[in-house]
């Protein structure tokens, strides 16, 4: 019954694109409440029947019970507010409680198919299609896809959720027939958000793409994955200004500036002689899916870690070589700021159960959860996304779930043994016992070092 | 403007003044009404007026005929004025080619406007054709690969189940 739930929560909320009114309500976010409440409804018939009811284990669940509260209270307040004050909003109240329902229905709902990163992303090529009819064809999608073509931010915001997913699938997926799958997926993604000119999203996906080699083991066979999809990130990236600047194939587009593909196809070469410089060092027959790259994953961190700081340069400074950016950011108030401004006490109890959901999520990460992993990619680029505006309503039941999923999803943790080879591929030392993956690889200044999953962790991608 | 449309007449007038039986000189001067002017259907004073022009106008002299009458072109049509009555009424009229040119430019630019706006309205909607049809497939292409591939892996996950369970 849960799985039926999650399964229409997340279709509707990749599917309902149109920004209509009922009741003071979106409609994206009544459905929501309609299938909250029946979903919460189900489940108290099953508590009749002797099934659970809600857990209180953590902190954070006595936060998000008082949230949950405060919320309520808030609701029935403007329920009663004098209408001749002004007009009645109280579409964040209705939000924030079917929210932290949700997080409680999800918490419980322990059992995770990858079916359902599938179903967020076949409802997302819907959206897609009318994205990319608008931007190449017509604008006869307009009507059906109000919310994600009237605004680039949360056009931005939804878009980021097939990228994000079928990037961190393609990484970990073994299967070539499902792999191909997410890499069409990722790369339609990557074009809507090009055609979609948001600069603040194209860092963020930049930052996340870079973000799996540190946050996932740094397999071989995931960071060649990893840079086959930033290398073709940067490839549509770079050729975007002459596209739009000599070629008249699109019906509706910002023109992109030639210098920034100029700098893109700099940087794109640079970083390609660095990246082929160590991968040749790679033995030749090593088994890509076992061979660790620690250094590697070592200096993904490191570029993760100065693409931050030039991000934080840009965002403080306000000028600089990318003007666009600094002017986007400005533009539009981030979702924190807009919630701070019309609920103070509202926003500092949200802050409180991020915070304290942060800390389940950091207890609760290991390299080696895959499924928890992608999780954990998409709780961060969520909240990092919310510092520059506010995410698209339809997008926000998927962000609660992957938060709350990677808060408590109990994955199996991938067991390994493991061999340590020296860079000439010579084998060094032989590990016997089997160990956790988690203390692979001492700072002997070796490379690489072999992994063998357990078969839980060596079955991934085949779900 | 005016211009344009004496020039628009010439072939017409001049079928029309194959066809007149009076004897007539060859003409083909502009001229400058001063004052109101009449123009009568047969060179005679008591023929039937049949347009008149108000000062200012361009007139088209196509030909003189022996009785000492002007005939002028109007609007596809021919006509006659006494050469002696309006002789104060009408003045030579220096023809301004630099002036023709240019809006006969304008035109030009203006007729190549439409077509090529109607051409670039058919590249659009030709183009749209062309990126509706690939991303309906492109669409419709990952959505098949990968409801194909779910179907796959299921049934060799099927199979290795079921391999398990006869090993076992």
């Amino acid at each position: 019954m849960d799985g039926i739930f999650s399964i229409f929560i997340l279709a509707v909320s990749m599917l309902v694109m149109m920004d209509i009114d009922i009741a003071g309500l979106r409609l994206s976010v009544l459905l929501f409440f309609l299938l909250t409440a029946a979903w919460t409804f189900c489940r108290a018939v099953r508590v009749r029947e002797g099934g659970g009811w809600f857990r209180m284990e953590y902190r954070v669940d006595l936060a998000a019970i008082i949230l949950f509260l405060y919320g309520l209270f808030s609701f029935i307040g403007k329920l009663f507010q004098n209408p001749a004050r002004g007009e009645i909003r109280y579409q964040f109240q209705v939000m924030l409680i079917v929210c932290i329902v949700l997080y409680f229905l999800w918490k419980e709902a322990q059992e995770f198919s990858d079916w359902y990163f599938d179903l967020i992303l076949y409802g997302a090529l819907i959206g897609m299609a009318a994205f990319l009819f608008y931007h190449l064809c017509d604008d006869r999608a307009a009507w059906l896809a109000t919310e994600l073509l009237g605004n680039s931010e949360k056009a931005a915001s939804y878009l980021m959720v097939p990228c994000l997913v079928s990037t961190a699938q393609y990484c970990v997926c073994r299967d070539k027939m499902r792999s191909f799958f997410y890499l069409l997926t990722a790369l339609t993604g990557f074009f809507c958000l090009m055609l979609n000119h948001n600069v603040v999203s194209f860092w963020i996906m930049v930052m996340a793409l870079l973000s799996i080699p540190v946050i996932f083991r740094p397999a071989a066979q995931l960071v060649k994955r990893d840079m086959q999809l930033l290398f073709m990130f940067f490839f549509l990236l770079g050729n975007m200004g002459p596209l739009t600047n000599f070629l008249e194939l699109f019906r509706e587009i910002t023109v992109f500036e030639m210098k920034y593909s100029l700098y893109v196809g700099l940087m794109l070469a640079s970083g390609g002689i660095f990246f082929f410089y160590y991968w040749r060092r790679i033995p030749e027959g090593a088994d890509l899916g076992k061979l660790v790259l620690r250094k590697m994953g070592k200096g993904y961190l490191f570029i993760l870690k100065m693409a931050g700081i030039i991000f934080a340069g840009i965002v403080l400074s306000g000028n600089g070589i990318a003007v666009l950016l600094a002017e986007e950011i400005g533009a539009e108030p981030s979702g924190f700021a807009q919630i701070f401004n019309n609920d103070l006490a509202g926003m500092l109890m949200l802050l409180v159960v991020i915070i304290l959901l942060m800390e389940r999520i950091g207890k609760n990460y290991s390299a080696d959860k895959p499924t928890t992993n992608i999780f954990l990619l998409m709780t961060v680029v969520f909240f990092g996304q919310c510092f520059f505006w506010t995410p698209s309503v339809n997008v926000l039941p998927v962000y609660t779930m992957m938060a709350v999923m990677a808060a408590f999803y109990k994955e199996k943790n991938g067991k390994c043994s493991g061999i340590k080879t020296n860079i000439s591929g010579r084998i060094k030392e032989n590990e016997n016992s089997r160990k956790n993956i988690n203390g692979f690889g001492n700072a002997d200044g070796n490379d690489f070092g072999i992994m063998e999953y357990s078969a839980d962790g060596s079955s991934r991608g085949g779900q | 403007m005016a211009m344009i449309l004496v020039l628009w007449n010439i072939p017409l007038t001049a079928a029309a003044g194959e066809g007149n039986k009076t004897a007539m000189a060859e003409d083909g001067r502009f001229m400058t009404a001063v004052e109101t002017v009449e123009a009568k259907a047969e060179p005679k004073r008591d023929a039937e007026t049949i347009f008149s022009f108000v000062k200012g106008d361009i007139i088209f002299i196509i030909g003189e005929t022996e009785e000492g009458w002007y005939v002028v072109s109007y609007q596809g049509e021919t006509g006659y004025i006494e050469k002696t009555a309006s002789r104060s009424k009408l003045e030579e009229k220096e023809l301004d080619v630099e002036a023709l040119n240019a809006e006969l430019e304008a035109q030009e630019a203006e007729s190549k406007l439409v077509v090529e706006e109607t051409e670039r309205y058919r590249a659009e909607s030709r183009r749209s054709k062309v990126w509706g049809a690939v991303i309906v497939l492109l669409i419709l292409g990952i959505l098949a690969t990968g409801i194909i591939s779910t179907v796959r892996m299921e049934k060799s996950g099927r199979k290795n189940v079921k391999k398990n369970k006869d090993v076992e």
